[in-house]
């Protein structure tokens, strides 16, 4: 009984998968590493050795996802171009990602399935430890139905300015308790989407596109109730509107956020943009 | 040789965790990449890859990736195969951490910060769970990151750890429970020390 409540609890499923959510890359993360490993692996146009002792591994491709090519001409135009592309591709990538996580949220955190007995025993030296170098593959599987369809949502590759990693990587420091905003148990899978949307939101900003970020908002207002994740979306779309040039939208939209957040946490990275925090928040601190 | 849309398919089966998935024709490395970099960087973070050493770590997994694949025989899922290789890349990192910080113990390695515009609630739950996959063993976390992280079967879980199944279905009951147990602590201690 106690493993039966242990499997389905769903403030358990829920803390794995924000913290899933929470180690997602960026598609800036994904486009260094790209370039790291051009430069490693020695890739057409880009001078470096192949892997050392390496038999013959194929050069890597230029790129993963490579976008229309667009008429030289057309210099100023090719990043809007570019990103209006990328913004209608990830809107899509977005939309069946969210789907599909809907799709198994919606359902019952159906974990993968562990908790009952296997039907055959497999002895352990029938799976061999994996190997320092991963010389080799691993054993194959005994066939087994996978009750849960994991999706990888990769984020596309076209992103653009590859920013600093918005990196949900570094470790977190023990001793550093704080307060919990609502503890996670109160929140469904309608909340989980939320972040997800939001996430990508932000990372479109870092990641110069500001259209797409704008877009994600837009789905989020749509589908969402105001006051979930209110501030984030608020803040989000200042930023996004500063990127994109559309400064007095972005004043107001600052203004709005101020008055229900004078202490926002976005407050810093406001005030770096293209309109001030300062100047719209002190009176109400 | 198979069309490429057979190809596709059993990648999208691959995807989807299907182990029984057998790639005669290894897809190509930039397909693979563009589908799978996310898994691995996540797993990565997930086994314990500190974030300043992520971006070497998540290369070395694709080096090796791209090293073998020409010679990976399909015999298990692609997801089982790269979390293989993710996992002996975490091991040799903390392996390498720890003959540093013998050498050089007043030189940890510096850690960014966490972002501190991250949600709220994912960051909470990500040091959530980052706190206890530091309580478990290499063995145990690692299939807490597999199967319950990650959603791989029982037996992909198995076929990626190294340990046999039987051991898998044991370890992620007990995690499982242990999990919720430490939680509903965290959780009562956060609350009471707000104020």
């Amino acid at each position: 009984m106690t493993n039966f409540d242990a499997r389905f609890d769903p403030n358990v499923e829920m803390t794995l998968e924000l913290a899933r959510v929470a180690r997602e890359p960026s598609a800036a993360d994904k486009l260094r590493v790209l370039e790291a490993l051009r430069l490693r692996l020695g890739t057409p146009g880009a001078p470096g050795a192949g892997p050392a002792g390496g038999a013959r591994p194929a050069p890597l491709p230029p790129a993963p996802l490579p976008p229309a090519p667009l008429p030289p001409e057309a210099a100023l135009h090719t990043h809007a171009a570019l990103r209006t592309h990328a913004a209608l591709g990830q809107l899509l990538l977005v939309g069946a990602v969210t789907g599909v996580i809907g799709y198994f949220l919606g359902s019952s955190f159906n974990p993968a399935p562990v908790d009952e007995p296997p039907p055959v025993s497999v002895t352990a030296q029938e799976v061999p430890p994996p190997t320092t170098h991963a010389t080799s593959s691993p054993r194959s599987a005994t066939p087994e139905p996978a009750t849960r369809s994991t999706a990888e949502p990769t984020p596309s590759g076209v992103d653009a300015a590859p920013t600093a990693s918005s990196n949900p990587t570094a470790p977190m420091q023990r001793p550093q308790k704080k307060r919990t905003s609502a503890p996670t148990q109160r929140k469904g899978p309608q909340f989980l989407e939320a972040v997800r949307l939001v996430q990508r939101a932000q990372r479109a900003v870092d990641g110069g596109e500001p259209l797409l970020a704008m877009a994600l908002l837009d789905e989020l207002d749509a589908r969402f109730p105001r006051e979930l994740l209110n501030e984030e979306r608020q803040a989000t779309r200042v930023l996004a509107l500063c990127e994109s040039g559309q400064t007095d939208r972005a004043e107001r939209a600052a203004q709005a956020l101020a008055g229900q957040n004078p202490h926002s946490i976005y407050a810093a990275r406001i005030e770096k943009s293209c309109i001030g925090w300062s100047q719209r928040a002190p009176t109400r601190r | 040789m198979r069309d490429s849309a057979e190809s596709a398919r059993e990648l999208d089966r691959a995807e989807e965790g299907s182990p029984s998935v057998s790639l005669i024709d290894p897809p190509p490395f930039e397909r693979l990449y563009g589908l799978y970099f996310g898994f691995t960087w996540r797993v990565l973070g997930h086994l314990g890859v500190p974030g300043s050493a992520l971006d070497d770590a998540v290369q070395e997994v694709w080096l090796v990736v791209h090293q073998r694949l020409p010679s990976f025989e399909g015999r298990s899922a692609l997801k089982t195969w790269l979390f293989g290789v993710a996992l002996n890349v975490a091991r040799n990192q903390r392996r390498a951490d720890e003959r540093r910080a013998k050498n050089l113990p007043e030189q940890p390695l510096a850690d960014p910060p966490p972002d501190p515009e991250m949600i709220q609630s994912a960051r909470e739950a990500w040091a959530r769970v980052q706190r206890f996959l530091e309580t478990l063993d290499e063995q145990r976390r690692a299939i807490f990151v597999c199967n319950l992280l990650e959603h791989l079967s029982a037996t992909e879980t198995a076929d990626a750890t190294g340990v046999d199944v039987t051991t898998v279905y044991k370890r992620v009951r007990s995690l499982r429970h242990s999990f919720k147990q430490w939680l509903e602590r965290e959780l009562a201690d956060e609350e009471s020390q707000a104020p």
